[in-house]
C-alpha cells in the first residue's frame, strides 16, 4: 500500500536543505540527505524510505533498552508516527533526521520506563521499596550507552570495506595496523588513514545523535 | 615540536605502541592530548559493541500498522481508513487523547518469558487481527492489554497475562509456568491501583496457566492489576496477603 501523495509532483531535491550534516558526498549520505529533504517537504512516499532506512535503529535501541520484542515493537511505531505527524518540527538545518528520530525514540523510551517505574511502585507494598529517581537516572544512563553503541554499529556497518573490515580487525581483534596491513594485504599508509578517516567518521555520527531536538 | 600526526594521534587512541617523544610531547599539547582522548572514548564505545547491539529490522507487521495509522489519520483516505483501522476501537477503553494507542494492537508484556514467546504469538495474533478487520461478522478477537507479572517471591520465571476480546467478551489469558509446588491454590485477582479493592477472576492452573472471562462491564482501568496470589485451603475467601505474581495491565 503506498500512501498518499499530498505534493507529488514537487522535486525531491532542495537547495535550502542542502546544507544538512556532513559535507561529504559518499553515495549513501546522498541517499540519507535527499530522504531527508524529501521528508522535511512532507512527501509522504518518504516516509517508507525513512523507515527503512532508519527503523532498524530505532527498533534495536528500543529491543536493547526494552528488553522485549513486544514493546521495542511498540516503541518503533510510536516514533515513526510521532515523526510524521510532528515533522513540521523537524528542522533540516539545524540537525540530521536520525539525531531527530532518536530524539523521539529516548521520549517514547522514558515513557516506558516511566510506565515501569509506576508498576513497580505499585508492586513495591509486597517487595522492597523503589526509589523512582534512581530508576529513572540508571534507564536514563544505560539507554544514552545503547544508543551510542547501536549508532556506533550501525555507523560502523556503513563504513563498507575495506574500513569495515580494518575497523573490525582493530576494534575486536585489537589487530595493530601492520598486522591489519598485512592481513588485508594494504599499504600501510592507507591502513592508518582509514583508521583516522573511520575514528573521525564514528565521531562525527556520535555527535550528531547526541543533539536533542 | 609540532604536533602529532592525525593519523599517528588516531593509532594511540587505539591503544597502539607510539614513539617515547610523540608520548611526551602529548602529555604537555592540550590539543593533542584532547584530541586523543576523544578518539579514545570512540574506540571504548565501539569495544563495547556486542553482536546484539548491531541493528536488525522491525518485524513487517510495524510498517503495516505505521501505514493504516497515517491513512487513518489522513482526510483524503477516509476510505481506506475505515478498513484499516483497529477494529476494536470502538469497543476499546482508549482514552481518546492517546489516538496513537489506537493503532497499538498488541500492548506491553516486559519479561524475558514474553520475548521468547510473544514473537510467534504476536504474529500469529496480528494474522487474526488482519483477517478479522475485513470480515465483520466473523469472531473478533483482539488484545485490548497485556502485562507482564513480575515475581514477587519463590517465583523464577516472570509470566504475562493479556485480556482479549472475543466476540466482546473480555477473557483474561495468564501465562505462568513454574509456580512452585504448593498444599494450596493459586488465585487470579484484578486489583484497583490502590491495591485496596479486588475482584477475583478463577483459580489458576500452576503447571499450565489459564483463561478466564471477566465479567461484563468490567472497567480495566479501575482493576488494572493482575495479582496471582497462593491461597489455602482454609475456608477464608479473601486475598491472602500472600501474592507470588503482579503486573500492571497496559491497555
Amino acid at each position: 500500500m503506498i500512501l498518499m501523495h499530498t505534493k507529488s509532483n514537487d522535486t525531491y531535491r532542495s537547495d535550502s536543505a542542502a546544507s544538512w550534516a556532513s559535507r561529504s558526498k559518499s553515495v549513501k549520505e546522498e541517499a540519507d540527505r535527499e530522504l531527508t529533504e524529501a521528508f522535511a517537504l512532507g512527501h509522504e512516499s518518504a516516509m517508507r524510505g525513512v523507515y527503512e532506512r532508519w527503523s532498524s535503529l530505532v527498533y534495536t535501541i528500543a529491543l536493547r533498552s526494552t528488553r522485549n520484542a513486544e514493546d521495542a515493537a511498540d516503541v518503533t511505531q510510536l516514533v515513526f508516527i510521532a515523526a510524521w505527524k510532528g515533522r513540521a518540527g523537524f528542522d533540516p538545518n539545524s540537525g540530521a533526521l536520525p539525531a531527530w528520530l532518536l530524539g523521539i525514540c529516548r521520549r517514547k523510551i522514558a515513557d516506558f520506563y516511566a510506565a515501569k517505574a509506576r508498576v513497580e511502585i505499585a508492586a513495591s507494598e509486597t517487595v522492597e521499596s523503589v526509589d523512582a529517581e534512581t530508576v529513572h537516572q540508571v534507564a536514563t544512563d544505560s539507554m544514552e550507552t545503547i544508543v551510542d553503541r547501536v549508532v556506533l554499529a550501525d555507523e560502523l556497518a556503513r563504513l563498507g570495506d575495506p574500513q569495515q573490515k580494518i575497523m573490525e580487525l582493530a576494534f575486536f581483534n585489537d589487530l595493530t595496523h601492520i598486522q591489519i596491513a598485512s592481513v588485508l594485504d594494504l599499504p600501510l599508509g592507507t591502513v592508518k588513514s582509514h583508521i583516522r578517516r573511520s575514528l573521525d567518521r564514528l565521531k562525527t555520527r556520535l555527535e550528531a545523535n547526541s543533539v536533542t531536538h | 615540536m609540532s604536533h602529532i600526526d592525525p593519523n599517528t594521534l588516531a593509532l594511540i587512541a587505539l591503544g597502539e605502541s607510539a614513539l617515547p617523544a610523540d608520548l611526551d610531547h602529548i602529555r604537555g599539547c592540550v590539543m593533542c592530548q584532547s584530541e586523543v582522548d576523544e578518539l579514545t572514548a570512540i574506540a571504548a564505545s565501539a569495544r563495547s559493541i556486542d553482536a546484539e547491539d548491531r541493528p536488525i529490522a522491525p518485524p513487517a507487521f510495524v510498517w503495516e500498522n505505521i501505514e493504516s495509522a497515517l491513512n487513518a489519520d489522513s482526510p483524503t483516505h477516509a476510505e481506506s481508513a475505515t478498513n484499516s483501522t483497529n477494529p476494536t476501537n470502538s469497543t476499546n477503553p482508549i482514552k481518546p487523547a492517546d489516538a496513537t494507542a489506537a493503532v497499538t494492537v498488541r500492548r506491553k508484556s516486559r519479561s524475558m518469558f514474553a520475548l521468547a514467546a510473544s514473537v510467534g504469538v504476536l504474529i500469529g495474533g496480528l494474522g487474526t487481527y488482519f483477517a478479522v478487520s475485513t470480515d465483520d461478522s466473523s469472531a473478533r478477537a483482539t488484545v485490548v492489554a497485556q502485562a507482564s507479572l513480575d515475581p514477587i517471591r519463590d517465583v523464577k520465571d516472570p509470566a504475562s497475562a493479556s485480556v482479549q476480546q472475543i466476540d466482546g467478551r473480555e477473557v483474561l489469558n495468564v501465562q505462568a509456568s513454574g509456580l512452585p509446588a504448593t498444599d494450596g491454590f493459586y488465585e487470579v485477582w484484578l486489583l484497583a491501583p490502590d491495591t485496596t479493592s479486588m475482584i477475583s477472576v478463577g483459580m489458576l492452573d500452576a503447571s499450565e496457566g489459564g483463561q478466564f472471562p471477566l465479567p461484563a462491564g468490567i472497567d480495566l482501568e479501575a482493576f488494572p492489576i493482575v495479582d496471582i496470589s497462593l491461597e489455602h485451603f482454609d475456608g477464608d475467601s479473601a486475598h491472602s496477603a500472600d501474592s507470588i505474581l503482579r503486573g500492571t495491565l497496559i491497555i
